[in-house]
């Protein structure tokens, strides 16, 4: 099985979309996170799809218990790979330091696993951290999340990133949101108003500086 | 509406971002980063050069600067401050942002509304919990009460549901907890009280009230097992929701009422213990010394009821002359001095007196201290010990008899000696003849004087035989007629035909002369007469049983007097030893008590029948015996036997050893007296076969008859042996027998008897060869 161009579920909305969107979901409580975080690894397990999670938020037993409610075996998904559960901090802050290239590097990578092991898709679900402001390269954050957009053209993840509002500054959560190109709200996938395709914003002055 | 009015430079995505924001914006947590958010997405609004936020109203703006108020009719938040550079591009979103603006008011409006939410309900939570962790303690508190408590707790509605109950109530009813809370109330009693029991919890169903509560109620409860037990019941009831409840406190008084029952059971022993000793028991208060109680014994004792015996205190039931002394014991007694007061003299209802040891105890009753005593009859012993008492007087008085009678008798021997040999050489015209006969009369009757206090001090040897009464009552009324004053009449009224008694003749005369001289005393002073009677009756069953005889023939002597009579307290007491209501020097006391003795000891009777003022009867009954043998008296003769063997008569005395020897000559014999038993002894020594028969004085210094006798029949055991004496102690009739004495004579030894002794003795020997 070879990926292909039909449309998706995401688990946590009923519209359905073309593989490779990139999606921002801005939460502010708990329960939201990990309700859209369980329900869009499902819809992508149920479809034959490679998913893959990073969080410090959710953990194995609540996956076991989530997923083994839907007859999916945790530990079965995980040795045929397709799942793969990762730490935040292990997969974005490696060395202790935020590299977009290497996580594009990754991500490319992981879709072409997944292609080669014969998924239907890939998708991914990260939930960034505000430490990353903090760490080498955190201020490359808005041209890594604009290069995923790009990346997905050619590699179509599914990906959705999420960012608490409780945790971010407003002006932060604003500069996300123009480096992604849908956006929930309420429940809804909408496209993001305030996107900028990533041509144009990687060509300002400032992520040319950053970068 | 909004495509038809909107100016073309209007760009949907410029509205869209307006929209966008106002839903992120409710998902920022404060205004800092709600303001800045807002901010950075209005700063690529089209015209815009720079946005920024104030709190407050800032004062000198620039022209180029708009003001965007942020604020609802209620509240300010502050305004937004954008400096525009192109108005034209600008210009068709103010309205936007006007309204933009304002719904951020409302935003903040309805967070701070729902902040103060969030804080009510965080508050209310926080009371809700301390609520419920003060309940929760509150429950677990009482839990642990309900569980703790040693009574059994059931908790039921008024349908009498059991729904709850505690562990202790599992326990006694047996039940397991999940059982117990799926019965009723009913299930936990016997069937006899489940009807009342229902009809209870219907009252209550239909009235709300129960006449349970602030009770004790005791009955019995039912165990799952169907065992009954005692149990007490404390019900309470309260009202949860206009519903009532019921908890009942239950207590197994099983252990309470055992002992109740034991305490019963050990009361009754206590009380038939108490009401069964012989001895009285009596609680006085030791304050007061008044009775709080008494046992049936002590009730028997003092002619008292109980009720009477209550209302009495220490001072009704002693003499009054001896309340000192008895408030002194019983205070020593409250103190624990002494234990028992000895020989109290105790006054009964009817004023008479009885003696008693009173052992007394302290104790403490009902908070009062109260001495308890136990009264024993000691009257019978105190008369015993009197009695014990005479006896050793008595024993005294024989000890001191024995000693007068051995030297008395010997006087009387030589008294009564020459007298019988001037009478046989005296002529009976002569007057002389008749003075001795007066000499010899009075020495006999000394001799029966001597045993008659040998035999009241039991210390005479009784010669019983069987005798004819008639002619001792003969000679006892010749000799009374000779001294009574002529005012006392004298009749008599004998039976010649009356049977013999076993009797010794003296004691009978003793019998007769104490009697006859009691009635002459009692008539002294006015006069009288004496009347004697003896005849043989035939007593009947009914008769004899009457006086504790046997049925039979039986003499009847009666001597009766119309003297004084005898007082009905006294007559009781007339056979007591040295008991007299004579004056001094007219009674010894000893007479009755002699006279009674004697007549016990033949298996006889003695009573008494008299009338204060009119006189009295006294009559003796002594069984009668066949005449198959003649009696002493028949067998007298006048004729004395005589001998002319050799005897040898030793007496210590000089003149009864020539008497001895006067009046054995005078019946034939040959004889040698001597006064030194052992130059007798040497004597017989020197010639055993000299003499034919030896008297001997028992009472001698040195070598007494018997030890005198003992060596002779030594030295030659066929000689006969004649002992006599006045008295001893050592030595009688029996055991001079048993050492080969032939014989055993008691001086004073009259002529006739030593006469016919002495043949009985010789002849006897000779008679069997020797």
């Amino acid at each position: 099985m070879s990926l292909n161009n039909s449309t998706i579920s995401l688990g946590f909305t009923e519209q359905q979309f073309p593989a490779g969107v990139h999606v921002c979901q801005i939460i502010s409580d708990d329960d939201e996170r990990q309700e859209s975080l369980l329900k869009f690894l499902l819809a992508g397990l149920k479809a034959g799809e490679c998913a893959c999670c990073f969080s410090e938020q959710i953990n194995e037993t609540i996956l076991k218990e989530f997923l083994g409610n839907y007859g999916i075996s945790f530990n079965d998904v995980i040795d045929s790979g397709a799942f793969i559960f990762s730490r935040t901090r292990n997969i974005y802050f490696q060395d202790n330091r935020f590299d977009p290239d290497r996580m594009l590097a990754t991500l490319k990578n992981y879709h072409e696993e997944s292609e080669a092991q014969g998924f239907s898709a890939a998708r991914v679900i990260g939930e960034m951290l505000p430490e990353v402001q903090n760490l080498p390269g955190g201020n490359r954050l808005l041209e890594y999340e604009s290069r995923v957009s790009l990346l997905l053209e050619k590699h179509p993840i599914t990906a959705v990133c999420q960012y608490d509002a409780r945790q971010f500054n407003g002006s932060t959560i604003m500069d996300i949101l123009k480096v992604h190109p849908w956006m929930v709200v309420r429940g809804s996938v909408v496209n993001n108003p305030f996107h900028i395709a990533p041509e144009v914003f990687l060509s300002t002055e400032d992520v040319k500086g950053q970068a | 509406m909004m495509k038809q009015n909107r100016s073309p430079d209007l760009s949907p995505q410029v509205l869209g971002q307006l929209l966008l924001m106002q839903t992120i914006i409710c998902s920022l947590p404060d205004e800092t980063s709600l303001f800045s958010f807002i901010c950075r997405g209005l700063a690529d609004f089209p015209g815009v050069e720079q946005v920024r936020y104030s709190r407050n109203k800032e004062e000198g703006l620039a022209a180029s600067v708009t003001r965007f108020p942020i604020q609802t009719n209620d509240a300010n938040y502050g305004e937004l401050l954008i400096t525009v550079s192109e108005p034209v591009a600008f210009t068709p979103y103010i309205e936007y942002l006007k309204n933009f603006c304002f719904m951020v008011a409302i935003i903040l409006d309805e967070r701070i509304k729902k902040n103060k939410y969030e804080e009510l309900c965080t508050k209310l939570d926080q009371l809700v919990r301390e609520r419920t962790t003060s309940l929760t303690k509150s429950e677990k508190k009482f839990r642990s009460i309900f569980d703790a408590s040693a009574d059994a707790i059931i908790i039921a509605d008024k349908n009498g549901s059991v729904l709850e109950v505690n562990k202790a109530a599992e326990i006694l009813f047996g039940y397991q907890h999940d059982k117990m809370m799926h019965i009723k109330l009913a299930d936990l009693m016997p069937e006899r009280y489940r009807a009342d029991h229902l009809r209870g919890m219907e009252h209550v169903a239909s009235t709300g009230k129960t006449t349970y509560l602030n009770r004790v109620l005791e009955f019995h409860g039912l165990t799952e097992d169907g065992k009954e037990f005692p149990l007490e019941l404390n019900v309470a009831t309260w009202f949860v929701d206009e519903k009532q409840f019921f908890s009942g406190i239950i207590r197994d008084i099983s252990s309470r009422k055992k002992a109740e029952a034991e305490l019963r059971d050990s009361e009754e022993k206590l009380n038939i213990i108490f009401n069964s000793t012989n001895d009285g028991i009596l609680v006085a208060d030791a304050e007061s010394r008044k009775f709080v109680t008494g046992n049936k014994a002590i009730c028997e004792m003092l002619g008292y009821t109980l009720e009477e015996i209550t209302e009495l205190g220490v001072d009704e039931i002693h003499p009054a002359e001896s309340l000192t002394e008895i408030h002194h014991q019983f205070a020593r007694q409250v103190r624990k001095e002494i234990d028992v007061f000895h020989e109290a003299p105790v006054l009964k209802k009817d004023r008479s007196i009885f003696f008693a040891d009173i052992s007394a105890t302290p104790t403490e009753i009902g908070g009062k201290k109260c001495l308890i005593g136990l009264f024993r009859d000691v009257t019978a012993r105190k008369e015993m010990e009197e009695k014990v008492r005479q006896s050793q007087k008595m024993e005294a008085i024989g000890t001191l008899a024995g000693g007068i009678a051995h030297d008395f008798n010997n006087i009387l021997s030589a008294i009564i000696g020459y007298s019988e040999i001037i009478l046989t050489k005296a002529y009976s015209d002569d007057e002389i003849y008749h003075y001795v006969e007066q000499v010899l009369q009075a020495g006999n009757r000394a001799k029966a004087l001597v045993q008659q206090i040998l035999t009241f001090s039991r210390k005479s040897i009784a010669e019983i035989l069987p005798i004819k009464i008639q002619p001792i009552v003969k000679e006892v009324l010749n000799l009374l007629r000779s001294t009574l004053p002529t005012t006392i009449e004298i009749r008599q009224e004998i039976d010649e035909n009356c049977a013999p008694i076993n009797a010794d003749t003296s004691q009978v005369h003793q019998i007769i002369m104490n009697l006859c001289t009691n009635a002459f005393h009692a008539m002294e002073e006015t006069g009288g007469t004496l009347s004697v009677t003896l005849k043989e009756v035939n007593l009947s069953v009914n008769e004899s049983g009457a006086l504790h005889l046997q049925p039979g023939y039986y003499a009847k002597l009666d001597v009766q007097d119309t003297g004084t009579g005898i007082k009905e307290d006294v007559i009781s007491h007339i056979f007591d030893p040295y008991f007299t209501t004579k004056q001094q020097g007219k009674g010894t006391g000893l007479g009755l008590a002699v006279v009674y003795g004697i007549i016990e000891n033949y298996g006889g009777k003695i009573v008494c029948s008299s009338r204060f003022g009119t006189g009295t009867i006294f009559s003796v009954f002594i069984k009668t015996v066949e005449a198959t043998r003649k009696s002493k008296d028949e067998v007298q003769t006048t004729i004395l036997p005589l001998g002319k063997e050799k005897i040898l008569f030793i007496d210590d005395e000089e003149a009864l050893a020539l008497l001895g020897e006067k009046i054995l000559e005078s019946l034939g014999y040959s004889v040698f007296s001597m006064t030194n038993s052992l130059q007798a002894l040497e004597t017989f020594r020197a010639d055993p076969y000299q003499y034919d028969l030896i008297i001997t004085d028992q009472t001698m210094p040195h070598l007494p008859g018997s030890e005198l006798a003992k060596e002779m029949i030594k030295i030659r055991p066929d000689i006969p042996i004649i002992v006599c004496t006045g008295y001893s102690s050592i030595m009688n009739e029996k055991q001079a027998n048993s050492i080969g004495i032939k014989a055993f004579l008691m001086k004073p030894v009259s002529k006739e008897v030593l006469a016919k002794e002495i043949r009985r003795v010789l002849d006897r020997k000779f008679s069997h060869g020797t």
